[in-house]
């Protein structure tokens, strides 16, 4: 085929050469991810959500352990933000009447009760980071003590705003950890075993075969069975996740085999090689920027795959587990049909699932088209 | 308005010598029995043979004038089945009715989330006979397999006399030869049962001296070692399925005994490996789990219904009525009266809400708390649903227990202390927990028997119940007196004391056990103990259990009505369960448990165990009740568990269609859940 | 061809050897066993009347009392020999029957639910990497992604209550009633494909959107590829620029893929199985490795790996015929 002969690496003939010729990679890279409108916005919500993560004791108006027993099950308040013809946010109170005989609660408005909302407020003490003590919060009542329930409350009495904000804590970075340790172990044994072949490529394609093969569903609970009662929730919960990134980086393995196989057949790569370059600056330098779209697209994917996993983990029992929080948790107290029919609210954390599985789908979609050297 | 509002609580007196109180064949059964004082006025009255005016109305039917279903009918006239007169025995059982307009035919609809039909709640349908049974309103028993009794004077001679041409399903007699096949060829042979004779009835203590004899083919004779008071109670419960469960007609082909070729049917049979393995197999139930008889349509039964189609790997089950039952209602129709019960099986508990909620089941069991308001909102809106009440048994909801034989001694130590329990109970907000999570309903009480109770004890009930943080932090620096930086308790070592909580979340009655630990969690630190809460599935819960790794945790409340405190003392006597969980190493350690970590109990627990085998085998009931009283004084000095409330009534949906089901019934493990509704009285209407 | 063949055989019998191990292995895990747990069942009912010699009993009947070399040995002679795979301890039946009865449903469904995501995602996977940053692009993966977003149990749950306020029947099972138990017969058919779309849909929803993009993603790839601009230049028509090469290329992570989904989608149909109550083989052998019914789980572990490893043998031999330089490597 002529196509081959012509050597991709050289840079495409462009009108703004002079720009495009001193900028580097990243920048390129830059201005190719802005053209992509829903990748910025998908970034900038991550971003976001990411600044919530880690500020989740300012931004939640409460701490997700505190309850109010005559808030159970309390629907989510409107927000109103003028009264008397000026800028006054507030909420109304409410109170319930439960029906003697189904124990159903049905709350009531009440328009006197009106229960002033404030920024920066002073709100429950905590400690930021563990060690910053503080008591202000973004938004919340302006006396500590009024219900200010803006997406309800759960079986419990708590906040399900707070509770969500403070499970992304949780939810967003032990996905990380999985992702990372994915990235790690499918690119070097990949990369090894498409670059070494041989015997090497042998065992590891061995090793793929039989944890690809194998269902996932029994070895998540026979994992979550032998892990000792004294651990707490979050512990096994991090092993459950190391395991799971050990199980997974198979996947990975196999595409950048599969690139690299293809890869080494390449003209540029042979190129490369009679210039005398090395296998390490070979793959850093020449294999993995070539490939790199694939990588990006694989490890977006993966994230919110880990989010969707915690979620039907704790669904078989097998995930975290209260005290924590997380979304899964959470969740889990939304998967019935009496929460569906009576308590909708509780599928929140469902839409700020949604919400981030979108965000980062998008960001990696603009990622990778960013990486594509050809676009 | 809706029937079950209007009835009231049932007064749950137990009284043996209620059995001989003629109780006028019409009253119904939701009717209570007039609550007479325990204990002075039947000395003589409970040994005395009982005379049974109850189970002989005067409208009892004569031979010939029997009716049947027509399924059974035709096969009658096909000439493929006996008339109905000759299938049931000389004197049935006469059922009384919840109303007389009981009518043949069609099926029930049952269903159960798992794959095991018995477990999914199947037997408290169609899952054992007794040779007594409990009163459909729980005031005391009634004859049932046994036709009558005799009970010595000092309660270790017990003479039944069975239904003299009585048949199992397949209608091959039912004779004493059967229970004593049972005894001898089972119990009592050292293949069968290679550890001696063990069983739920028969008391550990004397087993290998019990003796059965057979006066012929429908009296036999059991005599304990030991007085037994208890022994005809048991038999009404779960713990009397076994003695008349296994047909020797078709049992015997699997014994070396009787059928010395019986390695060629070993050889043929898949998963064993000898005669004896083969005849717990066949058997279904000394070692194996009984609910294995769903699986063997072949197997004579005497229930209800038969099994005609096993679940296998299908969704549905299929049971299909016995021609041979020998109870009849008191106008002569044979029972039961609905022909078939197709189970069907759903593999998550929401599915199952569905179908119930559609109106494509006529009952399930364990309905669920957290979908009373759903259930109620489906009848509003039109839906074939009716909702009925149970009254519960239990002592509490809620047990909470301190292992005292947790592997780390420290711990041990300072849960072996009855100040750190003390102030722990005064630190529970018990109104917050039955606000939150039982929907307001029930009033905060400690673990103990039910007010209307003989065996009610006023002090168990209500000591260290209010909450008093001063009175908690009290009794808590006595034996915890150092606190660190953030308000924590430390051991004697000075390090914070750090509780594992454990709590079952996966059972269909554990649904808010976890929600109760998050409350109690929260409610404990504020007088500095600290809680880590650990939610976990039943099974591991188990395995933990078993290796004394459960610290805190907590489990249900049972013994409460009646004399159920007696029959069921897991939180008031050590060493009786493996829900005695403030000691369980003591329970393991009791039945010599092979692959548990089981603890020798000090004396003082053995001693308090032995106290309890005092009362079983006293002689009369009277006796019973006033050692089971002084016991339970010492159990509320022991303070052996904490209580959050008393358990509120509970409601049963059932589908319109279905008839003759209280509107009120006592449920609970030792009334047999739904069974004592008498589901062979039940029909489905037209 | 052929010594790729021989070579892949070879391997694929090293790697179900070791298979047979893990799923074994897998099995024994968890601390206690089916004994352990049917003796705690017993007597959590009936106050311990259980003697350490009818415990031992019991785990001899059960063949728990050998040491896991000699079980696994049993084990494997068994299904070697006989073909048989033990006896499922639950069901007081041949594990292999059972399997056998179950794995159909599983297949239909997972065949079912791939061929619905491929048929989704091939064209608007085509289409997104053609029209790229338009509306449609972004809107086909919105609504993709939000597919992909929704835990699978939570949408089937959703789609349960739905059915159930709307048309007043919740749409369980895989058969009406009536067919439940009947056996195999047109009508059947009939009725369970009538239910078969809307687990099919639930289980294939979520990895449409991972095709869509992985096609998109190649393909767009591809398309930069100077040889497109060749063809191009040389006039072909768009469409046949397209499908000629470019969309051929971009399916090899496709057929690379076929082979290995099957245990994804049995972990993923499991999930929504037990809500949907249909029989497949994911809720069975969730239940078994549950009650620690060691054979029953242990054989279905095995043979969905083998069709797994017989799978991947299946698309790497389709992979070498579409492209040369795999197979003469």
């Amino acid at each position: 085929m002529q196509t081959t002969l012509a050597n991709p690496t050289l840079p495409q003939p462009a009108e703004q050469e002079s720009r495009a010729e001193v900028a580097s990679q990243w920048k390129l890279m830059w201005w190719k991810f802005r053209k992509h409108k829903l990748a910025v916005v998908g970034g900038v919500v991550m971003i976001l959500a990411y600044i919530v993560v880690a500020f989740c004791e300012f931004f939640a108006p409460w701490l997700p352990d505190t309850y109010n027993n005559q808030y159970v099950y309390a629907p989510p308040q409107t927000l109103h933000f003028f009264r008397d013809g000026g800028f006054a946010p507030h909420v109304y109170g409410y109170k319930f009447e439960r029906d003697p005989q189904s124990f159903k609660k049905t709350w009531t408005i009440d328009e006197r009760q009106i229960i002033p909302v404030g920024l920066f407020v002073r709100g429950e003490p905590y400690q930021l980071w563990s060690f910053i003590p503080m008591d202000r919060r973004l938004i919340g009542p302006q006396e500590a003590d009024q219900p200010f329930f803006l997406v309800g409350t759960d079986k419990n009495g708590r906040d399900v705003l707070s509770r969500t904000i403070f499970s992304a804590r949780v939810s967003l970075t032990v996905c990380l950890v999985n992702v990372f340790l994915t990235l790690i172990l499918g690119i070097a044994l990949g990369g090894l075993s498409g670059l070494v072949g041989g015997w090497v490529d042998g065992i590891i394609q061995r090793v793929i075969d039989v944890l690809l093969s194998v269902p996932q569903l029994p070895i998540w609970l026979a994992l979550a069975s032998v892990v000792p009662l004294s651990w707490s929730p979050l512990q096994v919960y991090f092993m459950i996740t190391i395991i799971i990134s050990l199980m997974s980086w198979t996947y990975m393995a196999r595409v950048v085999r599969g690139k690299f196989l293809s890869l080494r057949e390449e003209d540029f790569i042979l190129a490369a090689r009679l210039d005398g370059v090395g296998n390490g600056r070979l793959i850093a330098r020449h294999m993995l920027p070539s490939f790199m779209s694939h990588v990006i697209a694989s490890i977006t994917l993966a994230i919110p795959g880990m989010i969707l996993a915690e979620t039907s983990l704790s669904f078989l029992g097998v995930g975290l587990r209260p005290p924590i929080v997380s979304w899964g948790v959470m969740l889990q107290d939304a998967q019935k049909v009496a929460t569906i029919a009576t308590y909708p609210w509780l599928l929140f954390p469902g839409l700020a699932v949604v919400l981030v599985v979108l965000a980062l789908n998008f960001l990696g979609d603009g990622l990778r088209d960013a990486a594509d050297p050809y676009a | 308005m809706r029937k079950h509002i209007a009835v009231p609580l049932m007064l749950l007196v137990l009284l043996l010598n209620a059995c001989s109180q003629a109780t006028p064949p019409s009253s119904a059964p939701t009717v209570a029995p007039p609550a007479a004082a325990p204990a002075q006025n039947q000395p003589a009255a409970t040994v005395a043979p009982v005379a049974l005016p109850t189970n002989a109305p005067a409208a009892q039917p004569t031979t010939g004038t029997f009716a049947e279903s027509p399924m059974l009918a035709d096969m009658v006239k096909a000439g493929t089945l006996p008339a109905v007169s000759a299938r049931l025995p000389e004197q049935p059982l006469v059922v009384q009715t919840v109303t007389d307009s009981g009518t043949y035919g069609d099926k029930l609809r049952f269903g159960f989330t798992g794959t095991n039909p018995g477990w999914g709640g199947l037997w408290f349908v169609n899952g054992w006979e007794g040779l007594t049974a409990w009163k459909p309103d729980f005031s005391g028993i009634q004859p049932n397999i046994a036709e009558s009794w005799e009970v010595s004077a000092d309660a270790r001679e017990y003479t039944f006399k069975l239904r003299k041409g009585m048949k199992w399903s397949d209608g091959q007699p039912f004779t004493t030869d059967d229970i004593m096949f049972y005894i001898e060829d089972m119990l009592f042979d050292k293949d069968v049962s290679p550890g001696g004779p063990v069983a739920d009835w028969l008391p550990q203590d004397g087993a290998k001296d019990f003796k059965a004899t057979k006066i012929d083919d429908t009296t036999i004779k059991f005599t304990f070692a030991k007085p037994y008071g208890t022994f005809l109670y048991q038999l009404a419960t779960w713990n009397g399925r076994n003695l008349a469960f296994y047909p020797k007609h078709y049992l015997q082909q699997f014994h070396i005994k009787y059928n010395p070729n019986v390695d060629e049917l070993v050889q043929k049979e898949e998963g064993v490996k000898d005669w004896a393995n083969l005849l717990n197999k066949k058997a279904a139930g000394m070692a194996t789990d009984i609910q294995e008889f769903y699986n063997m349509p072949e197997r004579p039964l005497l229930f209800p219904w038969t099994v005609k189609q096993p679940l296998g790997t299908g969704t549905t089950i299929v049971l299909e009525r016995n021609p041979y039952y020998w109870k009849v209602d008191a106008k002569g129709n044979q029972l039961p009266y609905i022909d078939q019960i197709v189970g069907t099986s759903y593999q998550n508990a929401e599915a199952r809400t569905l179908a119930m909620l559609n109106g494509d089941l006529d009952i399930i069991k364990d309905p669920g708390d957290e979908n009373r308001s759903l259930y109620y909102d489906a009848m509003q809106e039109g839906k074939p649903l009716d909702i009925k009440q149970i009254v519960s048994d239990g002592g509490n909801t809620i047990s909470l227990h301190f292992n005292r034989t947790t592997a780390d001694p420290v711990k041990a130590e300072i849960f072996a202390n009855k100040d750190f329990r003390i102030g722990l109970s005064y630190a529970i907000d018990r109104k917050e927990i039955i606000e939150v999570v039982f929907q307001g309903q029930g009033e905060p009480a400690q673990v103990a028997p039910l007010e209307d109770s003989p065996l009610y004890n006023e002090r168990m009930a209500t000591q260290y119940l209010e909450l008093d943080l001063a009175k908690a932090n009290e009794h808590l620096d006595k034996i915890l007196p150092n606190k660190d930086s953030e308000g924590f308790r430390l051991d004697k070592n000075g390090k914070r004391l750090s509780i594992v909580f454990t709590v079952v979340n996966d059972a269909s009655f554990a649904t808010q056990w976890t929600q109760v630990a998050e409350l109690l969690t929260k409610q404990w630190a504020r007088v500095g103990v600290e809680i880590k809460l650990n939610s976990i599935a039943n099974k591991q819960f188990d395995e933990a259990s078993k290796q004394q790794q459960l610290e805190a945790t907590l489990w249900s409340g049972e013994g409460g009505a009646g004399l159920t405190p007696i029959l069921e003392p897991r939180y008031y006597v050590p060493m009786t369960s493996v829900q005695s969980l403030f000691g369980v190493g003591w329970f393991y350690w009791n039945v010599k448990s092979t692959d548990a970590k089981a603890v020798e109990p000090p004396a003082d627990i053995k001693a308090f165990y032995q106290s309890y085998q005092d009362v079983v085998s006293a002689p009369t009931e009277a006796e019973q009740l006033s050692r089971m009283q002084a016991l339970l004084n010492k159990a509320a000095d022991e303070f052996w568990t904490i209580g959050i409330s008393r358990p509120a009534p509970s409601f049963q949906p059932i589908h319109t269609r279905l008839g003759n089901f209280p509107d009120s019934y006592v449920g609970g493990w030792t009334e047999g859940v739904l069974k004592i509704t008498q589901p062979e009285q039940w029909y489905v209407k037209k | 061809m052929w010594t790729f063949i021989a070579r892949r055989m070879a391997s694929m019998l090293f790697t179900i050897w070791v298979i047979t191990l893990v799923s074994f292995a897998v099995i024994q895990l968890p601390p206690g066993d089916y004994a352990s747990d049917m003796i705690s069942r017993m007597r959590q009912n009936s106050g311990g009347a259980i003697s350490p010699e009818l415990e031992a009993r019991i785990r001899a009947q059960y063949g728990l009392d050998q040491p896991f070399h000699m079980q696994y040995f049993f084990w494997m002679r068994d299904i070697l020999t006989r073909g048989d795979f033990g006896y499922s301890f639950t069901y007081q039946r041949d594990a292999g029957q059972l399997m056998w009865e179950r794995l159909p449903m599983s297949f239909a469904l997972s065949f079912a639910a791939l061929l619905i995501s491929w048929l989704i995602a091939l064209p608007f996977g085509i289409y997104s990497a053609v029209k790229k940053y338009s509306l449609v692009d972004y809107s086909l993966n919105a609504l993709a992604f939000a597919g992909l977003a929704v835990p699978s149990f939570l949408l089937a749950l959703i789609f349960l209550f739905i059915s159930y306020r709307f048309t007043g029947r919740a749409a369980l099972g895989l058969f009406s009633p009536e067919f439940a138990d009947a056996p195999w017969s047109w009508a059947r058919v009939q009725d369970m494909l009538a239910h078969l779309w809307i687990p099919t849909l639930i289980v294939g929803l979520g990895s449409t959107a991972g095709l869509i993009r992985t096609m998109r993603a190649n393909l767009s790839d591809e398309l930069n590829k100077p040889y497109v601009n060749t063809a191009r230049a040389k006039g072909l028509s768009e469409t046949r620029v397209l499908i000629k090469y470019p969309v051929r290329h971009s399916m090899h992570p496709f057929i690379s893929m076929i082979g290995w989904l099957l245990p994804t989608l049995v972990s993923g149909e499991a999930i929504v199985s037990i809500v949907l109550n249909l029989p497949t083989s994911g809720p069975i052998l969730y239940g078994a490795l549950m009650a620690e019914d060691m054979f029953l789980a242990a054989g279905f572990i095995l043979m969905l790996s083998v069709l797994t490893v017989i799978g991947a043998f299946v698309s790497d031999l389709l992979l070498a015929w579409l492209d040369p330089r795999i197979r003469l490597s």
